[in-house]
């Protein structure tokens, strides 16, 4: 999963806040607050090359199991994907 | 003094600076003084360091009702604090990420509350962001109405807007002195700019993982006693105006210049001013003498009586002084507030000649 976007991860009294900078902050006028695994999520999208391979760093860094983290991380990066903010480079996503 | 405005007093002290009540007997007051203490504390916007001593203490609640007011209230500001946080890391990353990068200077609000044991408990309205000249306030607007947001620009270098439900305002000029010549206001503000040029004019602190940009001490002092000087002739002063002074001073007085300090409030002609508040701080709220820039001295009681008067009268911020609710219709009412404008006028003109002098005139 690629990142096209231009944001700074920001954690601000333990939330975790992306704001649009460079030619992104034209498009987008605002912060997005990413909850729950949202940000640990950001981190690691663009090193996991499949889905499976994400849920496994969630599994490794959180207490869920892989069935739950799979539906989250699922959802979320359809959000992304929806926002415009990445894109899958392989088929695996 | 009123035994309801005693505890308000015992209870601020115990909030700034820990100190615990001589006695707690003296907290006990029927439940018609506990409404008026908890009242008074609302109209001075101090509501959430009252709610903080009350629960330290324990034992003497006023009537459970007003505490469970008071602590949904107190989240609510929690709401707003954590919103101010991540506005104002947004606003500085934007700002410091654009084509002529620059870190906005956070004047009040956050830069303030940090100083508190829980910032939270502060009331928090907008965000106000210096610029360091109208020039580059102009560009900062400018750099905001391109992201498409809505701006309205004022008149003195200063613009403000809305954003995730918190007003903004921007500044270009970090006090408005007020003088009949205009050559002089003019050498102020070049003043300030000369300063704002010096690499120690501002300092980085971080507040919850947010970096804040600040001014040195002794400008965030005289912006602060010059805001204060502004209402209190204008709106009104209330206690938040005075605690902000107070911690303020208490937080950076191993850091403060002394002699820079009273030398730029004497340039603004402010100087007396900080001496009868220096002095209601130590008299009123507790703060410890030697928590001052300078020693204080010759204030007269009566000064700080009167000042204390108008604290109680006027509140946070003039928002709830009864006096203005009284105003009568027709003439009545013109001669009720040109009243009410000499009496403020008359008694903090020893105090503030240039600033009355200067104001009077564009009544």
């Amino acid at each position: 999963m690629k990142k096209i976007k231009e944001f700074i991860k920001r954690d601000i009294a333990g939330e975790t806040v992306l704001v649009p900078t460079g030619a992104t902050a034209q498009e987008y006028n605002g912060m997005m607050t990413l909850e729950g695994i949202g940000g640990f999520v950001w981190d690691h999208i663009e090193e996991a090359d499949s889905l499976d391979a994400l849920v496994a760093l969630i599994t490794n860094e959180y207490e869920v199991d892989a069935e739950t983290a799979r539906k989250d991380a699922r959802r979320f990066i359809q959000q992304l994907i929806d926002a415009g903010m990445v894109v899958p480079e392989t088929p695996e996503w | 003094m009123d035994q309801s405005i005693k505890v308000l007093q015992e209870l601020l002290r115990l909030a700034l600076w820990g100190d615990e009540p001589r006695d707690l007997k003296d907290l006990e007051l029927s439940p018609r003084q506990w409404t008026l203490t908890m009242n008074a504390s609302l109209k001075q916007g101090v509501q959430g360091l009252v709610l903080d001593s009350l629960e330290r203490v324990g034992e003497t609640h006023p009537p459970r009702i007003s505490l469970d007011q008071f602590r949904a209230m107190a989240d609510a500001q929690k709401l707003v604090y954590r919103q101010h946080l991540k506005l104002t890391d947004y606003l500085r990353v934007r700002f410091e990420n654009s084509d002529r990068p620059f870190t906005p200077i956070v004047l009040k609000g956050l830069s303030l509350a940090r100083l508190y044991e829980k910032p939270w408990l502060r009331n928090l309205g907008d965000i106000d962001l210096y610029f360091a000249s109208p020039e580059r306030e102009k560009w900062a607007t400018d750099c905001v109405e391109s992201w498409g947001t809505p701006v309205g620009r004022g008149k003195c270098s200063e613009s403000s807007y809305v954003m995730g439900g918190v007003v903004v305002e921007h500044h270009g000029l970090l006090v408005h002195p007020h003088t009949i010549i205009r050559s002089q206001s003019r050498k102020l503000q070049e003043w300030i700019e000369n300063e704002m040029k010096s690499p120690d004019s501002t300092r980085s602190i971080s507040l919850e993982g947010v970096e804040i940009r600040v001014l040195r001490p002794d400008l965030d002092l005289l912006q602060l006693l010059s805001h204060a000087l502004k209402h209190c002739i204008n709106e009104g002063i209330g206690l938040r105006q005075l605690c902000d002074i107070a911690v303020f001073l208490h937080a950076n007085k191993d850091i403060i210049d002394g002699g820079k300090t009273f030398e730029t409030l004497r340039i603004f002609g402010l100087e007396s001013w900080a001496r009868l508040v220096f002095a209601f701080l130590i008299q009123w709220l507790g703060l410890p003498e030697g928590d001052l820039p300078y020693k204080v001295e010759n204030v007269k009681k009566q000064n700080i009586a009167a000042l204390s008067d108008e604290v109680a009268k006027s509140g946070d911020l003039g928002f709830m002084d009864e006096r203005v609710s009284k105003r009568p219709r027709g003439w009545k009412g013109k001669a009720f507030t040109a009243r009410r404008i000499f009496t403020k006028a008359w008694r903090f003109l020893p105090y503030a000649p240039r600033e009355i002098i200067a104001w009077l005139p564009t009544l």
